[in-house]
Parts: C-alpha cells; sequence; structure tokens
C-alpha cells in the first residue's frame, strides 16, 4: 500500500483536475479515514481567494522597480579611476558618510597580505645572511651589506667603528669555521700579535704561515695585515697569502707607490724581513696568485670610485681590501715576472680601467647575491530560507495543537 | 556550438529568454517580468506578514532589489522564482526583526467583492481570516508548500525544485501541513465556518 502522503498528493492532483473530494476518497476506501481531514483542510484553503494587491500598489511597485532601473542600467558610467574612487570610498568611510566597500576591504587586505609576506621573505633572507659564514650561498649578501652601511655612513669616527665591528665580526666567522672544522676560503683583517716560527697569530686567530705561504710586505708585530687563507678540515687557518698594511692603512691608505717598498722587502715564508720575490716568480705561485684575484672577485663588493676612500680598513670583502690586493699586489693583468711589481707602484685611480674590471667583479658579486553586495547574498541558496528538517514527522504539532500564539512568535 | 546550444534553451525557455534580455537592461523585459512575478510575490508576502500594507512595499522592494541584483542571477543555479523567493525571505526576516510584534492587516481590500453576497462575503472573510491566521502558524517550510500548492496551483515536482528538495520530501511536508492545518482548524474553529 502507498505510504499516505503518496495518496494524499494522488488526490490533491486529482482534485485540482475537477474531480470531487467523495470520488477521490472512493478510490481509497481503506484510506478514507485518514485522507478525509487532509482533503477538507486543502479544500478549505483552496477556497480562500488569492489575494491580490491593490491596483495602486501595483503601479507603484512598478514606478519603483523603474526607478531602480534608471539608476542601474542609464545611469552614466563611472569615469573616474579606481584609485579616485578608492580613496572617495575610504574618506567616505572615515568621515562616517558611508560603509566601506567589501570589495576594497578585500583587495587591500590582499595587498597588506602580499606586502607582509614579501616583507617577512626579505627579513627572513636578511636574517638568514646575517648568519651566514664564509662559503655559505649567502655570506657574500652579507659582505654587500656590511659594504652598503659602510657606504652610507659619512661620519669619519662612525665609519672607522664600523669598519673595525665588521674586521671583528669577519674573524669571529673565522673562528667558528674552525671550531666547526669546516673548510673554506677566507679573506680577513688583523693585528699581527705574536710570530711563532710557522703560527702567527694575527687578530687572536692562529694562522699557520709555511713556505707555501706568499707574503707581501714586511710583517712585524703591530701591523695591520691582511690574510687569505684556508681553513683546513682540522680546524686550522693555513695562509695562502698575508699582505701588511701600510702603515697607515687603516685609517688613510697611501697608494702612491709607497707601499710595497720598491725593490720589495718581502720575508721568506716562515721568517720576517725575507724577501719572497723568488716564490713570487714560481708559476705555482702565481696560478695561486690567480685564485686569489678569483677569490677576491668572488667576495668583492660594488667598487667605491678611488682606492683611497676611507672604507679601506674594511674587511675581506670591502672596496678597500679589494683594490689594496688587486692594484698593488695582484692586479690581474701582472705577468708571472720580477716586473709584476712594477705594477704594484702605479698609482690606481678611480680611472683606471682595471678598477672598472673590479667593479665588473663585484657586480658578479651582486649578482651572486641575488642568485641567492547584499544583492549577491539575497542570490544566495534558496535552501537558506529552509530551516526545518522536512523528514522530521511531526515538527510542530504541538503547537499546532495549541493553536496559541507561543506558536507563532516561535515561528518568527 | 555553445551558441547553439544557448539558442536552444532560449527557444525552450521563453522565460530565461526573458532574463537575459534583462540582464542586458531591457525595460520592457522588467515589466514583464513584474507581471508574471508580482502576484506569486504579493500572495508570498500576505500569507507570511500580519500587515497588507507592508506586503505590498515589500513587494515593491523585492523587484527592486531584483533590477539591482538580476546580473547576479544564473540560470542553472536555481529558478529564477526561488531567486525572488529568496529576496523575499531576506527581506521578512528583516522585516521581522525590525517589527517586534506582528500587526493584524486588514483583509477587505485583498478580498475579491464581485459576484458574491454580503453574508457570503462575510462567511468568506470569517474563514479566510481564520485560515490565514491558521496558516501563519505553520512552519516557513509548510507556509511555503500551502502557498506554491494551492495558490500557485503548482505540482509537487515543481514546487521540489523551488525548494531544492526531493519531490517525496516535499509530499511528506505537504502531508504535515495539512495535517497542522486540520488541527489547528478543528481547535479553533474555523471549518465550522463552512
Amino acid at each position: 500500500m502507498k505510504p499516505i502522503e503518496i495518496l494524499l498528493d494522488e488526490c490533491l492532483r486529482r482534485m485540482e483536475q475537477g474531480e470531487r473530494l467523495e470520488d477521490c476518497l472512493a478510490a481509497y476506501p481503506q484510506q478514507q479515514a485518514a485522507l478525509r481531514p487532509l482533503l477538507e483542510a486543502a479544500a478549505a484553503v483552496r477556497a480562500i481567494p488569492a489575494p491580490v494587491a491593490p491596483a495602486a500598489a501595483f503601479e507603484k511597485g512598478r514606478a519603483q522597480m523603474f526607478a531602480a532601473f534608471d539608476q542601474e542600467f542609464l545611469a552614466p558610467p563611472v569615469s573616474k579611476s579606481t584609485l579616485s574612487r578608492y580613496t572617495e570610498q575610504i574618506i567616505a568611510w572615515i568621515t562616517g558618510k558611508e560603509n566601506l566597500d567589501m570589495n576594497l576591504i578585500k583587495r587591500l587586505a590582499i595587498a597588506l597580505t602580499i606586502v607582509m609576506v614579501v616583507l617577512a621573505g626579505l627579513g627572513t633572507t636578511a636574517v638568514s645572511a646575517s648568519n651566514a659564514l664564509p662559503g655559505d650561498l649567502l655570506y657574500p649578501l652579507k659582505a654587500s651589506a656590511q659594504s652598503a652601511q659602510l657606504m652610507f655612513t659619512f661620519d669619519q669616527h662612525a665609519r672607522e667603528e664600523l669598519q673595525h665591528h665588521f674586521e671583528a665580526e669577519t674573524r669571529d666567522d673565522v673562528r667558528t669555521l674552525m671550531n666547526t672544522q669546516r673548510p673554506a676560503s677566507v679573506n680577513f683583517i688583523g693585528v699581527l700579535e705574536q710570530i711563532d716560527g710557522d703560527t702567527w697569530t694575527i687578530g687572536g686567530l692562529p694562522v699557520t704561515v709555511d713556505a707555501t705561504s706568499a707574503l707581501n710586505g714586511t710583517p712585524a708585530i703591530g701591523n695591520r695585515v691582511h690574510v687569505l687563507a684556508t681553513v683546513q678540515a682540522d680546524g686550522s687557518i693555513l695562509a695562502r697569502r698575508v699582505i701588511v698594511a701600510p702603515p697607515d692603512a687603516g685609517k688613510k691608505p697611501d697608494f702612491d707607490g709607497a707601499y710595497p717598498p720598491p725593490g720589495g722587502a718581502y720575508p721568506a715564508p716562515g721568517q720576517t724581513g725575507t724577501p719572497v720575490h723568488e716564490q713570487d716568480q714560481d708559476h705555482d705561485q702565481e696560478q695561486e696568485h690567480d685564485r686569489d684575484q678569483d677569490h677576491l672577485r668572488k667576495t668583492a663588493t660594488p667598487a667605491a670610485p678611488t682606492p683611497t676612500a676611507a672604507s679601506a680598513t674594511s674587511t675581506a670583502s670591502s672596496q678597500y681590501n679589494e683594490d689594496w690586493f688587486c692594484h698593488k699586489c695582484v692586479t690581474p693583468t701582472a705577468k708571472p715576472q720580477d716586473s709584476d711589481h712594477a705594477n704594484e707602484s702605479d698609482p690606481p685611480t678611480g680611472d683606471d680601467p682595471s678598477n672598472h674590471s673590479n667593479s665588473g667583479s663585484a657586480d658578479d658579486h651582486g649578482g651572486a647575491s641575488g642568485d641567492n553586495s547584499s544583492g549577491g547574498n539575497t542570490g544566495g541558496n534558496t535552501g537558506d530560507q529552509h530551516h526545518e528538517d522536512d523528514t522530521h514527522p511531526d515538527d510542530h504539532g504541538g503547537g499546532h495543537d495549541s493553536g496559541s500564539g507561543d506558536h507563532g512568535s516561535g515561528h518568527d | 556550438m555553445e551558441t547553439c546550444e544557448r539558442d536552444a534553451i532560449l527557444m525552450i525557455d521563453p522565460e530565461q529568454a526573458l532574463i537575459q534580455r534583462a540582464q542586458q537592461g531591457d525595460r520592457q523585459a522588467f515589466a514583464a517580468l513584474y507581471e508574471q512575478y508580482q502576484p506569486v510575490i504579493y500572495r508570498y508576502f500576505y500569507f507570511r506578514l500580519d500587515d497588507a500594507q507592508c506586503a505590498e512595499e515589500l513587494t515593491g522592494e523585492v523587484f527592486v532589489r531584483m533590477v539591482q541584483n538580476i546580473r547576479s542571477y544564473r540560470s542553472p543555479r536555481q529558478p529564477f522564482l526561488a531567486w525572488l523567493y529568496t529576496i523575499a525571505h531576506h527581506l521578512c526576516i528583516d522585516f521581522y526583526r525590525k517589527t517586534a510584534q506582528a500587526k493584524v492587516a486588514p483583509l477587505d481590500e485583498a478580498l475579491p467583492s464581485a459576484e458574491i453576497s454580503p453574508a457570503e462575503a462575510l462567511d468568506l472573510h470569517l474563514r479566510a481570516e481564520c485560515l490565514k491566521k491558521l496558516l501563519r502558524y505553520l512552519t516557513e517550510e509548510q507556509q511555503f508548500v500551502i502557498l506554491t500548492r494551492f495558490f500557485e496551483e503548482r505540482s509537487s515536482q515543481e514546487i521540489a525544485q523551488l525548494m531544492h528538495k526531493p519531490e517525496g520530501a516535499v509530499k511528506a511536508l505537504q502531508h504535515r501541513a495539512l495535517a497542522a492545518l486540520r488541527r489547528a482548524m478543528e481547535k479553533v474553529g474555523c471549518h465550522e465556518t463552512d
């Protein structure tokens, strides 16, 4: 037997087609008792005349609709720019004249999110670079940042202090590499504090200076020296080249041929004061010479106009060191001969093409671092308007039984 | 291919063609939609509210919003009437929020006066008024089924489409609505006016 709701629907359809209530009930004799009250209620409802809005209300509604039509479809198009419209909206919102458009809020939120993500990314990179050690991918970025900081420090005294701070920081980085026994090429500046055979103490770091190490200048206790070295797997530092800075190199370097001294008073490996120019003539030494040059290129920063800048005491990554080393000692174009030191006497100037080549290397370095509506709501789902579970058997029967206003208010 | 399909749909469903014209800003299309759906929406408000004047005003507001938002209407999502009912539903909710107490509206202007005697009109008035009040005690979904079935004369299948429900659920809802109405009629005595 069919469920009562199916029979009811069938009877209602037959009655809609003109069949009488009694005829329909006769078709389902066993369900008459259940169907009759329902069909009578349906007939009573159907007997209610369909309400019709008064003609005046009908016309008024139509006029309202056409007014909305004129505004929506016939209004002149907005000619203002997006920016000016948004600005006006924000001003209107601030002044409380109208609510802020949700689209504007969304777009502002998206833009703000993008800016925050970019800033967070840059911040993360900067923090990572600040913790980088020589040999790390981000280390050149750190060196560039230091160089830029020096460049924009215009007070002489402050710049010198900053320079020494960076030098100490570089030595700390080298010390970290030693402690972690992490091999890497390093490049730092420090004061020669002690010479004990092959072991020199430079800036608090023990540096092995043996027969393979090249010396430029005459090292003496208290000199500031520039060290190109390798941190080896056992944590020791093996110098590849030690360059003695001129006496005032830390403050105002003089490149007018005064350093190194003509004739080259190069100390022998493991000794001071012994010329080493014979070794410089050695082919292997020259190869190392090139390697050092490459190293400097990799660790170089954007070139300063002249090597006589006050940043001459920068760390291994500073422009001063690069120029000091490249133009005075190991000019890239120098040939493996005695006369290669002759180049050292040539005062490098800002116009020197080799400076430009250094600038180019600095650029390369920079490149390396780079590698590193309500209507819309109303148009929603129809289902939104129905909150009752239609499968509920007798959801409101009690309320209807009582017929009290309580049910009505609850429904509201 | 898409154009052909769209043309085929437009040929099959003139209402969709009308809506598409309205979306393109055709004033006459809006007029036609108003003519077609204004009585339906008015009846919805009439049985949902106690205030006939409010029903008139809210009916007008539905069509204002229809104009303002018709571009956002997408036919595959829901029938156009269901979309209008949704607008009406939201307006109804707003109305209930704003008016803490329902008011009883005069029914006279809504009743047809021709071809019935004063006695019949009084009886009809009383019975209609009684049933109208009882209808308000039904749930919103029950009201909707009664309204669309007996005043709009729509089939269960059509109502199911409007309500986004299975046809069987609509039939069950219809059964519960009539049963609840019958119980209320017996309680109040509306049926004794026959």
